[in-house]
Parts: C-alpha cells; structure tokens; sequence
C-alpha cells in the first residue's frame, strides 16, 4: 500500500482551502471546531425562535404538533452534540497543547479525523431536514416511541447513525487528549502544576471515553430494532423499552458532566487572572473535580424516578445526587474565594464568569429540588425542569464558554475584542436569559408539561410564555452583538502578547501562536508558569514585555499535513449514509476508510525533509 | 504504524500509541460491558424458543475457545520474535496467529449458520438478537484483528519489523489479547453458564 | 529519558509462555468438565458450579492481562487505565442487573405483564371466557347474532364504531387484532363509563385482563389479543339502551371505542 502514498504526493502547502482541509494543526483544527459548532449555535438558536414564536400565545397554529417535535428534537440535540461540546472541543485543543507547553497534541491526524468525523457526522443528521424526515422523538428519543411502528420513516435512523458518528468522533478526541494531557507536558509541569482547564479537559475526556461505549450500544440496539428485526425494546416480544432509558442515562449522566467542566475550567483560568490572585483552593478544586467524575456514574437514575423503580433505587439514586452537589458547591466556594480581597477587574470575560457562578448557582439549587424524588414526581416533565436545564447549560455552559471566548480571543487572532459592545453583550444574554427562563419555573409548577405545542388559554400560561419569548428577542439581539464584535474585531487593536497579564504559558507566546507555539519548550518551575516568569524578570530588574521570540519555521519538525483524516472520515460518513439509503454506498465507505486507514499508517508523521 | 523512528520525547517515559491502546481498550470495555449486561438482563426472557439449551452447544465452542487461547499463544511468541529480530519467526507467528484466529471465526460462521437452520435469528426472540448482537460484535474486533495481523505480516516478510519497531507488534498484541480475554467471558457467561438456560420463565397470570 | 522502558524489563521465556499456554488449557478443560453432563458432576455441584465457574474465568483473565499483556512487568499507569474501565464496566453492568432483578418494583413484570407466552396450544386458547356481569334479564328474542369487530392496524382504534343487535339475542362478538405491536381487548360497558371502567381495569392489572372483575357497569368482555391473534365471545345481549364498547388495555380507552345500540 506503500504505492499509494507513493502515487499521491503528501500535501504540503498550508495555504488556501486545501491548507485547511488536510491541516493537522491543533490550532486551526481549534478554530474549524469553534466556527462549525458556532453556525450549529445559531441554527439550533433559530429553531428556539420558532419553538417561542409557537407558544408565544394560547392555541397557536404557526406549527403543527409534528413540526414542533421536529424543532425541539433538533433543537436539543445539536445544542448537546455539536454546540456545546465541540465548542469545549474547540478549546481543548487550542488551548491544551499551549496551556502544557507542548508543540501539538499526541496524535495530530487523529485529532485532524476527528473534526471531519464531527462534521460529516452533523452534516448527516442534516440531510433528514432535505428529505423531510426530521428526529422527532426527543433529544432522549424513548423507546418504544422510537420503534418502527411508531417512527415508521427514516428520521430516527438519521439520528441514531449521526450520533453513532459524532460519537466516534468524539471518543477519538477524548483518547487523543488523555495522552496528550499524561504524556506530552513540557518538563516540569507535573500534574499538580497543570492549570484547572486542563485538568477539567483531562476529567472531561475520560468520562467521554468511559460514557460513550454506552450510548453506543444502545444506538446499535435501536437501529437493529428498526432495521433488522430484533426486539430489544419492544415489550410485545419480551424487551423492555427501560432498558434504552437505563443505557441512555448511564451514558447521559456523565454527558451532563462533560458538557459542564470545561467551562467550569474556563472560569477557574479566568477568575484568578482578573482577580490578580492565584486560584484560591487548587488541590480542593481539582480533587472536586475529580470526585464529580467519579459519582457521575452513580446517579443515573434520577432521570427515571417515575419510571417506578420502587423505593429502594429511587432513595438510593436520591442520596447520591444530593452528595454529588458537595464538590460542586466546593468548586463555588473557592471561586468566591479566589475573589475575595483580589484586585478584581471587571472585564467581559470577567463578568461572564461571574454570571457563570451565579446562575448556576439556580440551576443547581433547582436540580436539587428535583433530586429528590417525591418532589421530582411533581416536576418531572414540566417545564421547571426545561427551567433548571437552561440554568445549567446555558446560564452554564455557555456564560462560561462566552467567558472563554473573551478571554482567548485576543491569543486565538491576536486582535482585541470590544469592551463596550462585549458589555453590552453580556448584559442582553443574562437579562435575555433571565427573561426566558426564570418564568419558566412558574410555567412548571403551574404544570405546564415540556414538549406540548400548544395549550388552552384557560390554564393561565399564556403571560408566562410571553415573557419567555420577549426574552428570546433579547438573547437574539445578544448574539447580534457578539457577531458584530467579532467582525469588528479585524480592524480593532492588535491584542499583543499577554493582555490581561494573565498566568497561563500559552500567554508567554505570541499572538496568534506560531505554528510551532514554542521555540523553546519551556522549564515549568511551578502553578501559573508565566507569572512565575514575570515576577522573575521583574525581580532581575528586566520586565517581560516582549513574547518568545520567533524562529525559523524549517528549523523545527512539525507534523505534516495529511490527507488521510478527511478521507478516513468521509469513508466513515459513507458508510453511514449508506445504512439510511442503499447498502452498496456503506462498503464504498468501507472501502474508502480501509484504503484511508492503511494510506495512514504508511505515512510517516514527519514528511521526509526533502518533501518539505 | 511502522515507523522506527518514534523517538519522542514523553513526560511519563511511555509510548504515547501504547498508551492510546490501553485508554481505548478501557473504553472497549464499556462497549462489551454494555452488551454483555443487555445479554444478562434479558437472559431468559424469550418469549418463543430456540432457547440455549435446544441449541448450544458447549463441547465445540470449547474447541474453539481452546483455538483462541492458543493464538494467543503464537501472538506472544510473535512479540518475542520481533524482540530477538528473528525474521522469519515473526512471519510465521503472525500467521499462525491470523490462522488461528481464522479457524475460530471459521467455528463461529458455522455456529450461525447451524443456529439459524434451527431457528434462531435476529428477529425470532431476544436470546437470538442479544446473543447475535454480542457474539457477532466479538467476532467482527477478531475480523480487524485478522486484518491488522496480515498488513503486520505483510511488513515483516519486507523486512520492516524488528526490534526498532516491537511496539508496533506489541501494541497489535494487546488488541489481540483483548479480543481473547472478552470471549473468556462470553464464553463463561453464555455458554457454561446461561447455555443450560430453557424455556421462558413463568409468566404471571400467563 | 527511556523510550520504553518495559523493553528493558525481562519478559517471560518461551517455556514459561508455553506453560501459561497449558495453565489456561487446563483451566478451560476442568470448566468444560464441571458442566459436561456425561461426567455427572454437574448434578452434584448444583447452584456452586457457577461460582466456581466465574472464578475460574477470573483466573484465566487474570493470567491473560498479567502475562500475555504484560501489565505484570509494565507501568502501573497501564494496569490503572485498564481496571479502571473494567471495574467501571462491570459495576454499571452489576448495577443494571440488579435494577432489573433484584430492587423493588420489578420492571420486567411490566413486560412480562403484556408479553404473549409461547405456546403450542395457544389456538385453543384463544376462545374467550366471557364473564358475564349480572344484569336484568331481558326477554328472549330472536336466535343467535354474529358480529366480528377488529382493531384498525397500529392504531389505538377500533374498525368501528358502532354496533347494534337485539335485546336478548346471543350474541357471539369475534375481535380480530392485526396489530403488530399492540396487545388489545374488548369491553361492553354501560353508556359514559368507558372511562371509569378503563381507569379501574388498570387498578385491576392485567392477570384480569385489564377489566375490574365483578364491575357492575361491564356487560362482557374478551380476554386480552395479542398482536395478530383474535378471540371470541358470547352472551345475552342485555337490556335495550345505549352501551360503549371499549379497549380498556391502559391509555388506549381514549381513542379505541364506539357505540354499542341494543334495541
């Protein structure tokens, strides 16, 4: 197979459409994963859109019911699976590598294959809205309402097949960052040195290689009980539709956990730095971090109280949620803590990391309310618990990834973001954001179910939702703001090295980062590497105002290009289209990802210097 | 996969590939973990027959089993050949190897075939989907492992394996034994154990 | 810093390999003995043989990941990456079976409750027990009626929604079910009551086949039809006035059930 790399000269321009679509960079893959799941943010926002403009008044008839599932099916899925996960993705890897003092991550066309795999894996699922044949089960999608009988098109095959794809991608880059965080430090930063990000980026990726095997299986299942026959969840025959619930939330758990600690380990990095002080209570943060990790696998069934489990596995999946809140109130402790009489400087970044704290704040104090399980018997699919979900994701996850983007931007391009509109963006999305979900709590209690399309006006929900959807237009003109600000951000001031004199090393480099991020592979002497440096520069009586020098390119082996991560990844989205059209298609695939993977394994990491 | 010249610098001193296998081995143990459990979950629970004791049957799985262990066996001396730079024994070992585990995938299509002549298929009950399911899983990580093992083969008859590159073997092997110690325990679980299973339990108010 | 380090660590030789060969072969030839019924231990062993068996297999796994794969001779990290994905395995796997099997409120009765027992007499079976509730007794009139009602594909609803026949005809009523996924019945209640009805047969569980047992309000019912299977009932039709019929399996009440007119 030698011959085919023979044939095919290996690319070696980084310029242009192609530089990008063979670039194993781990910072333009950073950025591919952050612009992709940032388009994915805005269609899934404007399914929300249509989801509020139904329910803004009683008996609505904008959408019809099978519409409407189509929207939140859609709507929540992309938000988990290609919103917030790639863009913690996009994180992981431009960050990480820099943030250790490393010159790319372990396995750089792996990483290159698992972008594609993320995008043809979405761009599939896509294609049912083509077809019309839109999931409309849920972002959960329940047996046996997803079996053939009840689902009888395609569009539950385009969901199980697309996450089946995006889920080795997924796998893929966690097994990518676990070596990349264990193996590839820079001498001296041992793991109690490593900052909170990358600790949280180390948790987060075990439990994906952990949690993902799971939902895996219960894909197979589901497809094969669509497609082949079998009867796992379908009790006529014996099955037991529960046991998708069981193996959806044991994957689905830890998924909650891999969607909130990285940007917990965002607002750990941009909390000290703008409070001028070392992160108060490192060892307690990680260690809790740790322990979240762990307890995530025993609380699984406290998605499924009212399934009737009896007593015994309610109470006992009861006290483990209720311990699993211990280490996450820890973590907001020494948050609160890191602040306290630190010189704290209210900048964007800063203040999204502050909302991050206080809004999850609610959404964990409602969590626990739902903990319990005679109280969840009256919550459960209401919307208090569509409520405490956007509290956590979106007051979470997302206020802390808007807190990373503020706060990497200026490395990430090397251009400074605008303050003012930053300001003015952060104020619509926590007002916009209030606006639309607190009163969702009151809709709950009042016993609005989750995932009606419509609802009689008599039930007095009617002023509830309007507010819901006036703050929708909020959050809409929020996101104006932050797109503007990026656009602007071309002609705004270059950021230079270290803006914030923040302590990370990856502010000890240039901006943006040279492709080689280290001339010199850094002496890691402690915690906050870089203030380390500049408390020792000052000392010696020479401030560190310039970055690392640059150096010549040539002079450093780089990974090279390559073609075979996209053509791997297009073989594997071949293979899934086929099983949603015809099977000859799936052993074309077959084909493409056996020729991809020994193409691969033949080529050599470093191109021969005289490729170069 | 072949290439001498990882000479990386690592913080912890291990390979970095070695390493990837292991976390992912890690993670392929969830994978069976699940579909092993959906098996034992729904053990005896079939509806319509076959059940396992009509058609399971114990002493030629036992042959086969023997067949896996002992390609076991030959992966390891592989290794050992690829260490002492024997050429011609890490050849031979590799496809000894892929052989044996051949004969093995050769025993499962006939226990597919010889089982579906007697009725149980994917469709038919839940001892057919979940055993199918679970076997057929195994049998396709021993399919990619006999595929790895002959692009390895190919390599060593060029001459490209040897000391310098035992990782590459090495890690092959731990992929191999994975797939070995999995079936020790389908084999447990579904054949000495859950193969005497008969019938459907009593149903009640059935 | 050392490339690799295991390499520097002595691996076993080829006689000791051979000899984990033969433990591993031995240790599969005494489990295959324990369970073969032409040695006839596997009687006396009873209950114990399996967890003997499981140790036995623990044993061989054991062997295979400390030997074969080395971890014996290797980083520790490995040996803790790897255990950590098996414990965790096999927790979660512990943890569902005992979900399913050992804690209170046992789902699989839920299924099992609706699952169709395999049975090679199950045509004889299917000939409705009809329990007919006391009511007046109307006079006698015209001879023997036949009516035949299935449900309507996949759906929760029946091919019809009226009936009718003459006070005191015996009425013989055949519901067929061509679902293929739906376990349904056929309920006679008083007029308005089908939901009540309904709502108590779910209270009575389908060992009554989702009707209260004794109810006043029901005339007749058939037991429950699996998917593709069809039964039979007879009885008196009662007195003349409006009924319902009704499938009272749980949920399908709101959508499956029509009128009953006697005259």
């Amino acid at each position: 197979m030698a011959t085919i790399t023979g044939v095919i000269p290996r690319p070696t321009t980084y310029a242009g459409v192609w530089g990008w679509m063979t670039t194993i960079d781990h910072k333009r893959i950073g950025i591919l994963y952050g612009l992709t799941a940032f388009a994915f943010m805005l269609l899934a926002g404007l399914e929300a859109g249509v989801i509020r403009m139904q329910l803004v008044s009683a008996e609505n008839d904008l959408l019809g019911p099978a519409r409407f599932n189509q929207m939140f099916t859609m709507h929540a899925t992309v938000m988990v699976f290609m919103v917030i996960m790639p863009l913690s993705a996009s994180f992981f890897n431009f960050i990480v590598p820099l943030a250790i003092g490393a010159r790319d991550v372990a396995f750089p066309r792996l990483n290159a294959l698992s972008y594609w795999l993320f995008l043809f894996g979405a761009l599939l699922m896509h294609v049912s809205f083509l077809v019309d044949q839109v999931p409309d089960a849920g972002w959960f999608s329940y047996a046996n309402l997803t079996e053939k009988p009840f689902s009888p098109n395609r569009a539950l095959d385009f969901w199980a097949i697309g996450l089946l794809i995006l889920g080795t991608s997924s796998v893929a880059a966690a097994l990518n960052f676990v070596v990349t965080i264990v193996n590839m430090r820079a001498p001296g930063m041992s793991m109690m040195r490593l900052p909170v990000f990358v600790w949280m980026t180390l948790i987060t990726s075990l439990l994906l290689v952990l949690a993902f095997p799971v939902i895996t299986v219960g894909l197979i299942e589901l497809t094969m009980d669509r497609n082949f026959g079998t009867h796992f969840f379908i009790p006529s025959e014996g099955g037991d539709p529960i046991l998708w619930q069981h193996l959806f939330w044991v994957f689905g758990h830890p998924e909650v956990y891999i969607l909130i600690l990285p940007p917990m380990g965002i607002v750990s990095e941009v909390l000290p730095t703008f409070s001028g002080k070392p992160l108060f209570g490192y060892p307690f943060i990680v260690f809790s971090g740790i322990v979240i990790g762990i307890m995530g696998w025993a609380v699984w069934s406290h998605h499924m109280f009212t399934v009737g489990l009896g007593p015994v596995a309610n109470s006992v999946f009861t006290i483990t949620t209720m311990l699993i809140a211990v280490p996450t109130g820890v973590k907001i402790f020494n948050w609160i803590g890191t602040m306290w009489r630190g010189a704290v400087e209210f900048t964007t970044s800063m203040m999204f990391a502050l909302g991050f704290v206080a809004l999850f704040i609610v959404g964990g104090l409602s969590g626990i309310s739902h903990a319990i399980s005679p109280s969840d018997f009256q919550q459960q699919d209401t919307y208090y618990i569509v409520a405490h979900i956007h509290y956590v994701l979106f007051g979470g996850s997302i206020f802390g990834i808007f807190a990373g983007v503020y706060y990497w931007f200026p490395k990430i391009t090397g251009r400074m973001l605008d303050e003012t509109l930053g300001k003015i963006n952060f104020w619509l999305l926590f007002i916009g954001m209030n606006l639309t979900f607190f009163p969702m709590h009151f809709l709950g209690l009042n016993g609005m179910p989750r995932r009606i399309y419509t609802y009689s006006a008599e039930f007095g929900w009617e002023n509830l939702n309007r507010l819901a959807s006036l703050g929708y237009i909020v959050l809409f003109v929020g996101f104006l703001f932050f797109m503007y600000n990026m656009w602007q951000s071309r002609k705004s001031r270059p950021a230079g090295h270290d803006p914030w004199d923040a302590p990370g090393l990856e502010w000890s480099i240039s901006s943006p980062p040279p492709v080689y991020n280290f001339a010199e592979i850094p002496q890691v002497e402690g915690r906050d590497q870089y203030w380390i440096m500049k408390a020792k520069a000052e000392a010696a009586g020479t401030p560190l105002t310039e970055p690392e020098a640059l150096i010549d390119v040539n002079t450093v082996h780089m990974p090279s290009p390559s073609y075979w991560p996209i053509v791997t990844a297009a073989g594997v989205a071949l293979i899934g289209g086929g099983l949603l059209s015809h099977y000859a298609i799936s052993f074309l695939g077959g084909a493409i990802t056996m020729m991809g993977v020994i193409a691969w394994s033949n080529e050599p990491t470093v191109a021969p210097s005289d490729q170069h | 996969m072949a290439h001498a010249a990882e000479h990386e610098y690592t913080t912890t001193g291990l390979s970095n590939r070695k390493m990837l296998m292991w976390v992912f081995l890690g993670s392929d143990c969830l994978f069976f973990g699940a579909l092993i459990a959906t098996y034992m979950v729904y053990r005896g629970q079939s509806l319509v027959g076959p059940y396992p004791v009509d058609i399971i049957s114990v002493p030629v799985t036992t042959i086969s089993t023997f067949v896996l262990l002992m390609s076991s066996f030959a992966m390891v001396q592989a290794l050992a050949a690829t260490n002492a730079d024997n050429k011609r024994a890490i050849v031979g070992w590799l496809l000894a190897t892929a052989f044996l585990g051949s004969i093995f995938i050769g025993f499962q299509i006939f226990e597919f075939n010889s089982f579906k002549n007697e009725g149980l298929t994917l469709a038919g009950n839940l001892f057919g989907a979940t055993f199918f399911t679970l076997t057929g899983f195994h049998g396709a990580h021993v399919t990619l492992g006999i595929i790895w093992l002959l692009c390895m083969a190919v390599l060593g008859a060029k001459g490209r394996l040897g000391p310098g590159t035992a990782l590459d073997v090495e890690i092959l092997g731990l992929y191999w034994h994975f797939v070995d110690i999995v079936w020790i325990v389908i084999f447990t679980l579904l054949y000495l154990i859950g193969g005497f299973d008969a019938g459907p339990v009593a149903l009640p108010g059935g | 810093m050392a490339h690799e380090t295991e390499r520097d660590v002595h691996h076993p030789t080829f006689k000791q390999y051979l000899l984990i060969a033969m433990i591993l072969f031995a240790i599969t030839i005494v489990e295959f003995l324990l369970i073969w019924d032409r040695v006839g231990i596997q009687d006396d062993l009873g209950a114990t043989k399996i967890p003997l068996l499981v140790g036995l297999s623990v044993v061989k796994f054991y062997i295979v990941i400390m030997f074969y794969m080395h971890l014996r001779f290797d980083n520790k990290l490995f040996t803790r990456i790897f255990l950590g994905g098996l414990f965790l395995a096999f927790l979660v796997g512990l943890a569902l079976l005992g979900l399913f099997t050992a804690m209170n409120g046992d789902q699989r009765s839920y299924a099992l409750d609706r699952a169709i027992p395999y049975d090679e007499h199950a045509e004889t079976q299917k000939v409705a027990e009809a329990t007919t509730a006391e009511t007046e007794k109307p006079p006698v009139a015209a001879g023997p009626v036949a009516i035949t009602v299935g449900a309507k594909g996949d759906e929760l609803a029946f091919d019809t929604d009226s009936l009718t026949a003459d006070s005191g005809a015996e009425v013989t009523i055949t519901f067929t079910n061509p679902s293929t996924v739906n376990t349904h019945n056929l309920v006679i209640v008083e007029a308005g009551t089908k939901d009540a009805v309904a709502t108590d047969g779910t209270a009575a569980g389908p060992a009554n086949n989702w009707v209260p047992p004794g109810d006043s309000r029901v005339i007749v019912n058939t037991i429950l039809i699996g998917p593709g299977e069809s039964g039979e009932v007879t009885f008196t039709a009662p007195a003349p006035g409006a009924y319902q019929f009704v499938c009272t399996f749980p949920g399908h009440n709101f959508t499956m059930f029509g009128n009953f007119v006697v005259n």
